[in-house]
Order: C-alpha cells, then sequence, then structure tokens
C-alpha cells in the first residue's frame, strides 16, 4: 500500500480527540494518561491480531464481536478515527461484504500504525 | 475469563468497604481501567468483573450499585443484571451501551436498570449517575424499613386512587423519580400528565429547582424555538432584548415538553442537538450554555406512529421515550370515582359558597354511567360545577350539570325480545360472552336501569358492572326523552 490520503470514503474524523484525552490528563494526572495509553495500545495489538485471524478464518460472530470490541475501546481513549474505521467494518460485516471488510481491516491495521505513531508518550503533546 | 473479581475491597466477592461500593462490569481493558480510576478518585470502592460468569461467580454482600456493559463479548449484560436483580429487585443498575444502540439501552430501562450511559463514557455523567444511584439505594433501603415498620405500602400523595392501574402508576412514578430517565407520559388528554410531571418533579432530587413545563401544541412554529431556547437581543424583529428559553430557566430543575408529538420538524431538530450536548444556543447567538435539566416529555398521540409516518424523528423518539408510562382514563378506574370526587370537594371548599360535604349515592351513580372522554379535568369540572347549583351539604343527582343527568345505561330502553331465549334456542350453544351480555341487559331491564340494584341481583361489585358494561359497550347515554 501506497502512503495515500485517507479514502474518500471515510468520515472526515481526526485522528485523536484531544478534548477527551486533555480531559482525562485533568480530571486524573497526566502519568494516568500515559498508563492508560500503554495499557490501549497493548490491548488493540492484540485485539487487532484476534480479529485478523477471525476475518481471516471467516467467523462472522466472532469477527462482528471483535470489531465492535475495538470500536468501544477505541470510543473510551477517544482515538476517534479508528474508532470511525472500526464501526465502518463492522457495518460491512453485518452486511456480510467479507470483500469490503478484507479492505477495511488493511485500513485499521494502517490506521492503528498512524495512531500508535502520534500516541507515543514523548509525541502526543504535538499530537494534531 | 476470570471466574473472580479482578479486584475489590477484599477480593472475597461483592463486598461492602467504608463508602458506597459500585461493582464495575466491563469486558474492555482501557474502558474498566479508565472508569475505576475516575469512580475511585470520587471516593468510591470499585469491584471489577471482565465477564458475566466472575459477576456469576461472586458471592457475598451485593454492591451499593453496579454498572454493567451490555455489550459484554459473548455473554450478555441482561444475563448479569438479570443475575443480580433475582439477588435483589432494588439494587441500582446502571447500562452503558454504545452509542448506536440506544434500542438496547431502552429494553434495559424498561427491564428495569436505573439509568444508561452511552459510549464513550463521560466522567461528570458517570459520576452523577452513580451518586444518584447510591441516593437511590439509600432511599429503598430507608422506604423499606418505614414500610416494614408500618407494614403497609404508601401511594403518593399527589396522586389519588387506589385502584390497580393507579397503584402500578405509582409504583412506575417512584422507580424513575431518583433518576434522570427520560420518560414520556402518554395518555388521553384530562389524564393528569402534567400531575404526574410535577410527582416525579418534587419526589426526586431536583425538587429544589425550578418545574417548568411548555405546551408544544399552543406555540406557532416559529415561536417554538425562541420559546425554547431564548433569544439574543436584535435575533428578529421584536426581539428588543435578551430571552432566557425554557431551558435554562429550568436549568437545575425538570422540564416538562408538553404536546411533543405537535412539534416542528426544525424545532425537533434543535432539541436533537441540545439533548446530546447538554448546552443550549439561543437563537441569534453564537455561545454554547450548557444546562443540567431533566426532560420529561408528554402527548396524547401514539408517537411511534408519527415516528413511522415520518413526522417525528426516530433518533429524538429514542432519546425522550426511554421509560414510557401510560396514565389510565378515567373509564378505566371508575372505582376511583368517590375518592377522586372526596378529592376535588376538599379542594373546592375555599371558594365554594358554603360546605359541602360529598354526593349522594344515585349521583355518584350517575357519574359512573358517564365514560368521561375528558378524564379527570372533566370531572373537576363536573364538582364544581355540581358544588356552585348545590344548595345543601350533598350534592345530588339534581344538581349535577344537565347533561349528565341525562345519561343512564342505553340499555334500559332495549328489549330483550324473548327472555327465555337467554341460553339460546335448543341446542344452540352461545359464547359466555354473548350469555353475560344478556344476563346484563336482562338485569339491567328488570332493575329499570339502576345499576346498583342490578349488580346485586347479578352477585358482582357495582365498579364491576361497569367494567363490564364498557367492555361489553353498553354504557352509552340515552336520550333525554328515555330517560326513566
Amino acid at each position: 500500500m501506497t502512503d495515500r490520503p485517507p479514502p474518500t470514503t471515510l468520515p472526515p474524523t481526526p485522528t485523536l480527540s484531544k478534548v477527551r484525552l486533555d480531559a482525562i490528563a485533568r480530571d486524573v494526572s497526566r502519568e494516568f494518561l500515559d498508563e492508560l495509553v500503554a495499557l490501549f495500545l497493548t490491548d488493540v495489538a492484540k485485539k487487532l491480531e484476534r480479529l485478523s485471524d477471525v476475518i481471516r478464518e471467516r467467523d462472522l460472530e466472532q469477527a462482528l464481536a471483535s470489531a465492535h470490541d475495538l470500536k468501544g475501546a477505541a470510543a473510551s481513549l477517544g482515538v476517534l478515527r479508528l474508532r470511525a474505521v472500526a464501526g465502518k467494518l463492522e457495518d460491512f460485516l453485518q452486511r456480510g461484504d467479507w470483500r469490503a471488510s478484507d479492505t477495511t481491516l488493511v485500513r485499521l491495521l494502517r490506521e492503528f500504525a498512524h495512531v500508535r505513531s502520534v500516541l507515543a508518550p514523548e509525541q502526543r503533546a504535538v499530537a494534531p | 475469563m476470570t471466574q473472580q473479581p479482578l479486584t475489590s475491597s477484599n477480593s472475597l466477592g461483592f463486598s461492602p468497604g467504608e463508602g458506597d461500593v459500585v461493582a464495575l462490569v466491563e469486558d474492555d481493558i482501557t474502558t474498566r481501567h479508565l472508569t475505576r480510576t475516575w469512580l475511585e478518585g470520587a471516593g468510591y470502592v470499585v469491584t471489577e468483573f471482565d465477564s458475566a460468569e466472575s459477576v456469576r461467580a461472586a458471592s457475598g454482600t451485593l454492591p451499593t450499585v453496579v454498572c454493567i456493559d451490555l455489550g459484554l463479548g459473548e455473554s450478555s449484560g441482561f444475563d448479569v443484571m438479570n443475575h443480580l436483580r433475582e439477588r435483589d429487585p432494588e439494587l441500582p443498575t446502571i447500562v452503558v451501551t454504545a452509542e448506536r444502540e440506544v434500542e438496547t439501552a431502552v429494553a434495559a430501562m424498561r427491564a428495569g436498570a436505573y439509568d444508561y450511559l452511552t459510549k464513550p463514557v463521560d466522567r461528570e455523567r458517570l459520576l452523577h449517575s452513580v451518586r444518584r444511584a447510591c441516593e437511590r439505594r439509600r432511599l429503598v433501603n430507608s422506604v423499606r424499613n418505614l414500610r416494614s415498620a408500618l407494614g403497609t405500602g404508601r401511594l403518593l400523595d399527589t396522586l389519588v386512587g387506589t385502584s390497580p392501574a393507579m397503584r402500578e402508576l405509582s409504583q412506575q412514578v417512584e422507580r424513575v423519580m431518583e433518576s434522570d430517565v427520560a420518560v414520556c407520559l402518554l395518555g388521553e388528554s384530562g389524564t393528569g400528565k402534567e400531575l404526574v410531571a410535577r410527582a416525579i418533579h418534587t419526589g426526586g432530587p431536583r425538587r429544589q429547582g425550578p418545574f417548568v413545563a411548555i405546551n408544544c401544541a399552543a406555540i406557532p412554529a416559529a415561536l417554538q424555538e425562541s420559546e425554547l431556547f431564548g433569544h439574543e437581543r436584535g435575533a428578529f424583529t421584536g426581539a428588543t432584548q435578551t430571552r432566557l428559553g425554557c431551558f435554562e430557566r429550568a436549568r437545575g430543575g425538570t422540564l416538562l415538553l408538553d404536546e411533543v408529538g405537535e412539534m416542528s420538524a426544525a424545532t425537533q431538530a434543535v432539541l436533537l442537538r441540545t439533548l446530546q450536548e447538554r448546552t443550549v444556543r439561543r437563537v441569534g447567538g453564537s455561545q454554547e450554555i450548557p444546562v443540567d435539566v431533566r426532560i420529561l416529555c408528554a402527548t396524547h398521540r401514539d408517537l411511534r406512529s408519527e415516528v413511522d409516518a415520518g413526522r417525528f424523528r426516530e433518533d429524538l423518539y429514542f432519546r425522550l421515550v426511554v421509560y414510557p408510562i401510560e396514565l389510565p382514563a378515567l373509564r378505566d378506574r371508575l372505582e376511583d370515582l368517590p375518592m377522586l370526587v372526596t378529592h376535588f370537594l376538599e379542594k373546592l371548599q375555599i371558594r365554594a359558597p358554603h360546605r359541602v360535604r360529598g354526593m349522594s349515592p344515585e349521583a355518584l351513580e350517575v357519574l359512573s354511567g358517564h365514560s368521561w372522554p375528558g378524564n379527570v379535568r372533566e370531572l373537576e369540572n363536573v364538582v364544581h360545577r355540581s358544588v356552585l347549583s348545590c344548595r345543601t351539604e350533598q350534592i345530588e343527582r339534581a344538581d349535577l350539570p344537565r347533561d349528565l343527568q341525562g345519561r343512564i345505561p342505553r340499555v334500559v330502553s332495549e328489549r330483550v325480545d324473548d327472555p327465555e331465549e337467554l341460553l339460546g334456542r335448543g341446542d344452540e350453544v352461545l359464547p359466555l360472552r354473548e350469555l353475560e351480555h344478556r344476563a346484563i341487559k336482562r338485569a339491567l331491564r328488570v332493575t329499570r336501569g339502576s345499576v346498583g340494584r342490578a349488580a346485586k341481583l347479578l352477585g358482582i361489585g357495582r365498579a364491576t358492572l361497569y367494567r363490564r358494561l364498557a367492555e361489553l359497550e353498553l354504557g352509552a347515554s340515552n336520550p333525554p326523552g328515555e330517560v326513566a
């Protein structure tokens, strides 16, 4: 895949909700946010691995549950675009469209790589 | 999956700490960690569970409040809710759903959940809900103690009547008082929707705040937005000064949107945004003003049909109609008539020219035969008019408004052609409903329309007979000329 801008079918959603992340840091602490981000990145990596497996196996029920879990985790931390792409994947799965699901899974993996790069603690202060 | 709580005050299961204990049932680790930290920061003891199985495996004392993610992986959050409610039906349960699953939240509320939150969960909203739920728990405990001390249940003071329909209404109102759940009051005109809304307001934690009611049907579509959300000076011709809308006036209290089905499409869109953001923007203004208001709505229409017909937004419907409460029509609770009459007489004493203490059985019987299309409001008017006509201490049949005096059951003038045919001809077997129909008609004929005596002959109560008359559609009015 080339480094193209996100496809036009994706909602014009920012990568992160700065408001949500700032609120978490303000309400608890910056250290807690770092801890939460680390937890999120580890957990989502596992979730994506599982999602990739069940999509490859064409296990619709498990794929739906995994996409839904991923969406919930992303929503919790305010990782907006990852959440939107996971939501799109859920839609395609609900329609039983495996081809679109495969493509969206690739988008999801790319988006996660992007999220990881901006959420790394030393970079988060200048995150978009 | 974990079979024991992941963490708790003493890791033995549901255990009370120094303060209130919140059981958190959530399978997503990020959400769980965040929610737990927020709750602990607010002083709660948190017990975490990552699956329905781990909740079922836990034993010991129940928590003060439970917070359940309804999208719990393979196991359903509903199962957890039911499991806990079996142990204690009054345990306040806060459910969490995905944003697009409001229907699931609605189902949970109907199944007895205390409140619902949508993901991503907002910290303030969570803490607010948990705080209220804990208060509710304490209240339930104190009411339980009180009830066991008195040995009896108590209806809400403002709702008059002891019929099964009113008891059910009372219980529903008590259930929704303490939370901010969106209640929609459904019922015919005159059944007391605003009264119930006030009961919900005054019985809940917002009682110190204002109660504001707006009748959407009474406001032209062009003015609805300005009435609800206010306007800035110069927003339109005639807006000579800034005016607060109902939302701002109800801040900290309750706002009743009466006849919400009559709201224009444009206002529906703005209302939806307001409910989502919990801020208002005055007409002609640019500032988002936060408003903390409990919303109740009421309608005499079938809102679901309005949604299906495309006249009411579905997304708004799901926001407003989380917990529908149906108010009974007066004709469905005629047994409450004497109590309602007494209530209105007491209420009217201050303005009455002389003291009227009661109503004669004959007059009450006439009232029982009326179909009350205007419900309790119509009854109040009838009692008021009768008090003005009454010259003694008791309202007699002659004191009732003339149009009511002429009403007696229609069946008086009807004849069963052949009384011997009561059971059907020869071997003919009639449905029980038809037999009942004939027996009632006959009883009324031989008693010349006296419902009281007919009920006695039939061996049933008078209220039951009126109910059966209504069900068998026998209770219409007579033309005045046929009155006995």
